[in-house]
């Protein structure tokens, strides 16, 4: 039988992550401040994991 | 504690619906105020501290974050140095849930005053100081929290009953290694991208 993930974020976990990280990486190359700003809202996004 | 549990339940019954959004705004707007207040001020201390970031403070925060990628991984481990407590449950009853909630929003958004749990944030922190810029650090912290709100505003809609909204916070802390996960990879590229830049600064 197949079981359904019950946390409602799991299609969207990865895929914040992925976005946010792509993003900060291409913006590395031109300006560190800004590359951190993706990888700053990963960050709180993974803050539910602590709620 | 997030607002996940006590006030999602009320976005999936109809006539609370407005109530529940007057709550979420209260804290995202606050948690707002109180996450660019600190990253303001930990870039006003990095710019007392000496301005502009130097190879050797770059180092030290990609050191960091591979020290704090490791402990979400479980290779190393060690405490954070985090004020272990939640924010106060009773203000819902001493102040209502729509007052309340912008008190939550505020007392969590300051980060250093309640549970911290996964060490994205001090990697943050530490970039804000050597930044050494306070509009920089005010963003940074704003964007943080943004990240913070956004699943509180989300949730209603990613839930199917108010009985599943109320469980949230229980259905997710059995997921929690998957976000220890997530923020060790969050680490792991800070690391990079941080050693990236010290090397071109040399």
């Amino acid at each position: 039988m197949e079981m359904c993930d019950p946390n409602p974020f799991s299609t969207y976990n990865h895929r914040v992550l992925l976005v946010c990280l792509a993003t900060g990486t291409l913006a590395a190359f031109f300006d560190l401040r800004v590359a951190f700003l993706p990888a700053a809202f990963v960050f709180g996004w993974s803050q539910i994991g602590g709620a | 504690m997030s607002l996940l549990g006590a006030i999602t339940p009320l976005g999936k019954v109809a006539h609370a619906r407005s109530q529940w959004l007057q709550c979420v705004w209260a804290y995202i707007g606050s948690g707002a105020v109180s996450a660019t207040i600190v990253g303001l001020s930990l870039g006003q201390i990095g710019y007392w501290l000496g301005r502009g970031y130097t190879t050797n403070k770059l180092y030290f925060v990609s050191l960091l974050s591979l020290l704090l990628a490791a402990r979400e991984w479980g290779w190393i481990n060690f405490r954070l140095p985090e004020r272990r407590s939640q924010t106060e449950k009773v203000w819902a009853h001493q102040f209502g849930f729509l007052v309340a909630s912008a008190m939550w929003g505020f007392h969590i958004g300051l980060g250093f005053a309640t549970w911290v749990m996964f060490g994205g944030f001090f990697t943050l922190v530490a970039l804000a100081v050597v930044i050494g810029s306070p509009l920089y650090g005010g963003i940074l912290m704003f964007v943080y929290w943004l990240g913070r709100g956004l699943p509180v505003l989300c949730a209603p809609n990613l839930v199917a009953s108010p009985s599943v909204a109320a469980e949230l916070p229980a259905t997710i802390l059995r997921t929690r290694s998957l976000y220890r996960r997530i923020t060790g990879f969050a680490l792991i590229w800070s690391c990079g991208a941080t050693l990236l830049a010290a090397l071109r600064t040399r």
